[in-house]
């Protein structure tokens, strides 16, 4: 999932300053509810997860006029043996 | 028995249904239907199953997964003899594996196969375990050649995988942040 930001004044909240390389969490009833990290960090970790969902793509890949051509030869029907006789030499 | 995945094996191959369609009428020659909507008409009306006429052939082809066990079928795909490649400079390239969309069959490991062939990647098909004749295989790719084949069949029919590879990453560094 690609991280969005939301900004917020500073003038809004107080906040401790986030030093980077550090994570505060923000805890309430020994649960974690929010983390305070330093823009560095976060847009490393933006950059990584966009980087990992470019890596998760696969590049499509262009069959080329032969091979395109061997699929539509090998798909498509030719004669099939419908003579009775010969069905029965066949198969019996 | 030898399993299936990776093997060639002779099989029974349906080519696909295209119009004119052929139904089968018990006691009559088969009636055309032009097209798909006339059958669609026809489901509405509450009727939707039929015996088509679909022509198949006994060929060799790869298959590249195992017996999926509830539905007692395979993922395979059809082979192209080298020697209807249009060129040697193309069989070459085949040989090479700069064709994307053909995969070499190395004729050493596929000895059952009379001549050198290529499987060709868009050519997927979903057959019955019985339609296939196991009684020998007719040669086999390497485990490294079946994981090459599937990521280019992935990404010839364009799947979507990246959710997939995301989240098994994700869930990857999560584990690997629980063991610090």
């Amino acid at each position: 999932m690609t991280l969005t930001a939301k900004v917020v004044s500073g003038n809004e909240v107080r906040v401790p300053d986030p030093q980077a390389g550090e994570v505060t969490v923000i805890s309430r009833y020994g649960k974690e509810r929010a983390m305070l990290v330093h823009p560095d960090d976060f847009h490393r970790l933006d950059e990584l997860d966009r980087m990992l969902a470019e890596a998760a793509e696969l590049p499509s890949l262009e069959p080329t006029h032969e091979a395109l051509r061997a699929h539509l030869e090998e798909g498509a029907p030719g004669e099939p043996i419908t003579d009775p006789a010969a069905l029965a030499e066949l198969f019996g | 028995m030898s399993p299936p995945l990776g093997h060639c094996y002779w099989a029974l191959a349906p080519f696909a249904p295209a119009p004119p369609f052929r139904i089968y009428q018990e006691g009559a020659a088969p009636r055309p239907v032009g097209s798909v909507e006339a059958f669609t008409e026809a489901a509405r009306k509450g009727a939707s199953e039929f015996v088509l006429l679909t022509p198949v052939k006994a060929r060799p082809v790869l298959v590249i997964t195992d017996v999926l066990p509830e539905h007692d079928e395979v993922l395979a795909l059809r082979l192209r003899r080298f020697e209807k490649l249009a060129t040697e400079a193309e069989r070459e390239r085949v040989r090479e594996g700069s064709d994307p969309g053909l995969f070499h069959l190395e004729p050493d490991r596929f000895r059952g196969l009379p001549v050198e062939n290529a499987a060709i990647i868009s050519s997927l098909l979903r057959l019955p375990a019985a339609a296939l004749d196991r009684r020998s295989s007719l040669g086999a790719l390497e485990d490294n050649e079946l994981r090459a084949l599937h990521e280019r069949i992935a990404r010839v029919h364009r799947l979507r995988l990246d959710k997939l590879v995301l989240e098994r990453a994700q869930s990857l560094l999560q584990r690997a942040q629980r063991k610090r």
